[in-house]
C-alpha cells in the first residue's frame, strides 16, 4: 500500500483545476470546500517545524499545532494555499483566527467557521446557517457557485469516504498491518481525495494483525511523532482503539434530505463525543467507557499537546472513570517534535509493563 | 424544607448578619477616614469609603448564601453570562469566577490550586479554575459555605475554557449545566449568531421555571433588564470619571469595586451602591484628590488584574509616578449598557452578551484600547500577559507593536498570572516596570 504524498495531492488537485484550502484541526464540512473547487488540505502542527518562530506572534504558552502552523502557513512554500479555513476549535485556535485576520493578514484570504456547543436544538439551525456563510465566502473567492444537487453528489461520495474510515477505525484487529501503517492510512483522510481514500482503504491488508501484548486505547488530539506507535510496539504493547481528534472523533454519520446544509450540520453535530466541543463529561466517559469494553483495551494512553487547555480539563475525571472500569491511564505531554524524549519512552515502558 | 435554614435565611441573616456586618463597615469606614486624617501615604490616597459598603454587601451576600439549601434554588453563573432569567425567577446567584478572585486577593488560591493541580489538574489551565475546584476538592473557602448549585449556567462570552470548568463543576455537585453558546465575534456579530443566542435564551426560560417551580414574569424579566442596564451605566460612569486629571480613581480600583455589577447588576442595592461611588468619586473630583498623587504618567492596565498583588503593584507603580487610570477588562461590564433594552429583553440580552469585549477580535480589542488611549489621555500600555488565560492574552503582542507604532505610546508585557502567585517574580516585575518607567519618561 503506497500512501500518496501530501505533494503529490496537490499536484493533482492542481491538474484537476481545484484551488487548495489549508484547514487547521478538527472539524468542517469538508463537502462544502470540495464542491466550491476546494481541495482540503488539513494542517496538524505540521511537526518537523522546529524553530519557534511562531511566538513572533503568539505566546510561548500557546500550543505547538498553533505555534508552528502560524509559522508555516505564512512561508514562501504557502504560496500555493489559495485560503486558509480555522475552524473554532478552542480558545487557542479562536486566537490564531483573529490574529492571522487582524494582524498577520497573509496574502490568502482567512475563513472561519464556529462550532456551536450549547448541545441543543438550536446548534443544528446554527451551523446550518453557519455552513451557508461559509459557502458564500468561498464561492466569491473560487467563482463557483454550487447548487444544492452539486453539494449532495459531493457528499455522495465525501460519506462514502467517511464510512470506510469508521468501519476501519473500529476494526484496528482484522488489519494484517503495524499501527504506524493503520493510523498513517487513517490520517491520509486529512489529505487525501476522498476518491483516493476509498481505492487505497481496498488496498488494506486484511487478516488477523500480528498484535502483542496488551491493547490500547490511544486519546488525545495527534499521535507526533508517528513513531509513537512504533515504540508502543517495541515496548510490548499495541493499540486497539483510538480517541484521537484527528481519527476517531471525526467518525461522522451520514444525514439524508434535500437540504445539504442541514445534513452537513447534523453530521458536524452528531460525532463522538469531542473535548474540544465541549462534550458534556458524563456522556464523554460513557462513550469512552464502551470503546474500552468493545476493544478490550487494558490500558488508556492519553498524548497530549503541550498547553492543551480542552484535553487538559478532561483528564483528571477521564482517570477517575477509567479506574472505575479497571483500566488504568497513562498522561503523557509534550511538545510537537519528530522525536519523542527519552523520558516520555520511559513512562511508557514501565507503563506497558505494569499492564503486563 | 428546611426550617433551620429558612430561619437563618430569613432571620438571622437579613436581622442579625446584617448588624454583624453593618458593624464591621463602619469599623472599616472609620479606618479609611482615619487614614484620609492622616494623609500620610505618600503614594496612594486612601480607598475609597464606598469600598466598605461593597465589602458588606458581598459579605452579606455570601452570608445568605449559606442558608439557601431548602430555601431558594440557587443557580451558579459565568461572570458574562446573562444574568436577568434567573434574577426573574428569583434564584440566589453565585458566580464562582467571583470566589475565585476573593481567593487571589486574599492569597489562599495557591493552596486551592495545588489541590486541585494533586487531582490531576494541571497547571497550564485557568487558574480561577484550578481554585474554584481545589476549593471544592479541599472543603475550604474564605466565604464560609458555597451554595449548591440547582442549576449552573455558562456562557462562552468569555472564553471555552470557562465550559470545561463549569462542566467538571457540574459533575462534582451532580448539578445540571447550562451553556449559553455566544459565537466569537470576528468582525461583526452576524444575524444568524445572534439568532441563535436568542434561541438558548428561550430555551433556558422553562428549564430555569422547571427547576425554580414557578413561572417567570415577562414584566419582572424587563425590570430587571432596565435595572442591569442603569447599573452598567452607572458603571461606565464611574470608570469614565478617571478621564479627569489626575485621575480620582484608577483601574485597580475598579478591580476591587467591579463585584456588585458582576455578580449583583440589576438589584437596588447595586444601583444605590454605584450612586454613592460616583457621589464620592466627584467629591474627590471638586477637591483635587488624586488616586494616585505622583500621577506623571498615565496607563491603560489590559487583561486580568494580579489579584494577589493589586496594592504591590499601584505603590510599585506610583513610585515611577504611574497611574493606571483604566482597565478595559473592568470596562466589560460597562458594555452591556449600550444593548440592554427592556422593551426587547431577549434580543437586547443576545446583543449585550454577545458583544463582550473578551467574545470580540483581537483588532476590535485593538481599536478599543486606542480609543482609551485617546479618551483618557494615556501615555502608555501595560499589557498582562496571563499565563492561564489565553483568550484575554493572545493578540497582545501585535497589540502591543501596532499600539507603539499608530499611536506612538510605549507598551510593556508583563508576564504574569491572575491567580498562581507562584509564576509571579517581583525583583523581575519590578526591574520590568523600571524600564517602563524610562521609556516613559
Ligand atoms: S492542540 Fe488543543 S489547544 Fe492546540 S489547537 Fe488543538 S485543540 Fe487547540
Ligand atoms: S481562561 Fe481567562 S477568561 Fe476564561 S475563565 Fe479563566 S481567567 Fe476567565
Amino acid at each position: 500500500m503506497i500512501i500518496p504524498t501530501r505533494k503529490d495531492v496537490m499536484q493533482k488537485a492542481a491538474n484537476q483545476g481545484y484551488k487548495i484550502a489549508a484547514v487547521m484541526p478538527i472539524h468542517y464540512p469538508r463537502a462544502i470546500l470540495r464542491a466550491c473547487g476546494f481541495h482540503p488540505m488539513e494542517v496538524w502542527g505540521p511537526p518537523f517545524i522546529n524553530n519557534r518562530e511562531g511566538t513572533q506572534h503568539f505566546p510561548e504558552y500557546t500550543c505547538d499545532i498553533v505555534q508552528k502552523a502560524a509559522y508555516f502557513l505564512t512561508q514562501e512554500h504557502a504560496a500555493s494555499i489559495d485560503v486558509i479555513l480555522i475552524p473554532h476549535t478552542c480558545d487557542s485556535l479562536q486566537g490564531m483566527a483573529s490574529i492571522f485576520m487582524d494582524f498577520i493578514k497573509p496574502k490568502q484570504p482567512v475563513l472561519k467557521i464556529y462550532h456551536p456547543r450549547s448541545h441543543r436544538a438550536s446548534d443544528v439551525i446554527y451551523l446550518e446557517k453557519e455552513i451557508k456563510v461559509l459557502t458564500g465566502k468561498l464561492s466569491e473567492i473560487s467563482g463557483i457557485k454550487p447548487t444544492d444537487n452539486d453539494i449532495l453528489a459531493v457528499m455522495e461520495i465525501e460519506n462514502e469516504a467517511n464510512r470506510i474510515f469508521a468501519d476501519i477505525a473500529q476494526r484496528r484487529e482484522d488489519f494484517a498491518v503495524t499501527d504506524r501503517t493503520f493510523y498513517t492510512f487513517l490520517r491520509s483522510r486529512e489529505y487525501l481525495f476522498a476518491e483516493q481514500f476509498i481505492e487505497l482503504s481496498r488496498e488494506m491488508p486484511t487478516g488477523k494483525a500480528d498484535l502483542k501484548g496488551p491493547g490500547l486505547m490511544i486519546s488525545g488530539i495527534v499521535p507526533e511523532p508517528m513513531d509513537l506507535f512504533d515504540q508502543i510496539n517495541r515496548f510490548g504493547a499495541h493499540v486497539v482503539i483510538d480517541d484521537l481528534a484527528c481519527c476517531s472523533r471525526r467518525i461522522y454519520q451520514a444525514f439524508n434530505g434535500d437540504n445539504p446544509y442541514k445534513c452537513l450540520a447534523q453530521q458536524l453535530t452528531s460525532m463522538p463525543p469531542d473535548t474540544t466541543l465541549s462534550a458534556p463529561y458524563k456522556s464523554r466517559f460513557e462513550y469512552l467507557k464502551g470503546q474500552v469494553r468493545k476493544s478490550g483495551a487494558r490500558g488508556v494512553l492519553v498524548y497530549n499537546v503541550k498547553f492543551c487547555e480542552p484535553e487538559l480539563f478532561y483528564v483528571p475525571l477521564f482517570e477517575k472513570a477509567m479506574k472505575e472500569e479497571g483500566c488504568p491511564l497513562l498522561f503523557i505531554e509534550g511538545e510537537m517534535s519528530t522525536v519523542i524524549p527519552g523520558q516520555v519512552l520511559n513512562r511508557i515502558n514501565a507503563f506497558v509493563e505494569v499492564l503486563s | 424544607m428546611n426550617y433551620a435554614n429558612m430561619f437563618n435565611y430569613h432571620i438571622m441573616s437579613p436581622v442579625v448578619g446584617k448588624a454583624v456586618l453593618r458593624y464591621q463597615r463602619w469599623q472599616y469606614e472609620n479606618k479609611i477616614r482615619r487614614s484620609m486624617q492622616k494623609n500620610n501615604d505618600k503614594l496612594l490616597s486612601p480607598p475609597l469609603l464606598s469600598t466598605a459598603r461593597m465589602s458588606e454587601m458581598l459579605a452579606n451576600n455570601y452570608f445568605q448564601g449559606r442558608y439557601t439549601e431548602g430555601v431558594k434554588k440557587v443557580a451558579w453563573f459565568s461572570s458574562g453570562c446573562p444574568i436577568e432569567i434567573l434574577q426573574a425567577l428569583d434564584f440566589f446567584i453565585y458566580t464562582p469566577d467571583n470566589h475565585g478572585a476573593m481567593c487571589g486577593a486574599k492569597r489562599v488560591a495557591v493552596e486551592y490550586c495545588e489541590e486541585a493541580e494533586s487531582h490531576g489538574y494541571s497547571r497550564d489551565i485557568c487558574s480561577y479554575a484550578r481554585t474554584d475546584i481545589g476549593s471544592f476538592l479541599l472543603k475550604k473557602t474564605p466565604i464560609g459555605k458555597i451554595p449548591k448549585p440547582d442549576i449552573i449556567v455558562v456562557c462562552s462570552n468569555i472564553c471555552q475554557t470557562i465550559i470545561h470548568w463549569y462542566q467538571a463543576m457540574g459533575v462534582y455537585y451532580n448539578a445540571p449545566v447550562f451553556i449559553i453558546d455566544t459565537p466569537f465575534v470576528y468582525d461583526k456579530a452576524e444575524e444568524h449568531q445572534i439568532a441563535y443566542v436568542k434561541a438558548q435564551l428561550e430555551e433556558l426560560i422553562p428549564v430555569a421555571e422547571r427547576i425554580a417551580g414557578k413561572k417567570m414574569s415577562y414584566r419582572r424579566l424587563q425590570e430587571i433588564c432596565r435595572a442591569g442596564k442603569e447599573c452598567s451605566n452607572l458603571w461606565m460612569e464611574v470608570l469614565l470619571r478617571a478621564k479627569h486629571r489626575p485621575a480620582p480613581i484608577t483601574g485597580f480600583d475598579a478591580f476591587i469595586l467591579m463585584g456588585p455589577v458582576v455578580a449583583m447588576r440589576g438589584e437596588k442595592e447595586s444601583l444605590a451602591f454605584y450612586e454613592m461611588v460616583l457621589r464620592e468619586i466627584d467629591e474627590r473630583i471638586n477637591n483635587g484628590v488624586a488616586a494616585i498623587k505622583t500621577e506623571k504618567y498615565r496607563i491603560l492596565w489590559d487583561n486580568l488584574p494580579i489579584w494577589y498583588r493589586i496594592n504591590w503593584l499601584s505603590k510599585t507603580l506610583a513610585a515611577h509616578g504611574i497611574a493606571a487610570v483604566i482597565s478595559n477588562y473592568a470596562y466589560q461590564w460597562a458594555e452591556p449598557a449600550l444593548f440592554m433594552n427592556a422593551d426587547n429583553p431577549i434580543e437586547g440580552m443576545a446583543q449585550a452578551y454577545t458583544h463582550t469585549i473578551l467574545n470580540r477580535s483581537t483588532g476590535y480589542k485593538l481599536q478599543h484600547m486606542k480609543q482609551m488611549v485617546d479618551d483618557f489621555r494615556l501615555d502608555g500600555v501595560l499589557l498582562h500577559s496571563d499565563r492561564s488565560c489565553k483568550p484575554y492574552s493572545l493578540g497582545q503582542i501585535d497589540q502591543r507593536m501596532k499600539l507603539i507604532h499608530d499611536m506612538g505610546i510605549s507598551g510593556l508585557i508583563l508576564e504574569c498570572d491572575h491567580n498562581d502567585s507562584r509564576v509571579f517574580s517581583e525583583e523581575q516585575v519590578s526591574n520590568r516596570i523600571k524600564a517602563f518607567a524610562e521609556m516613559l519618561g
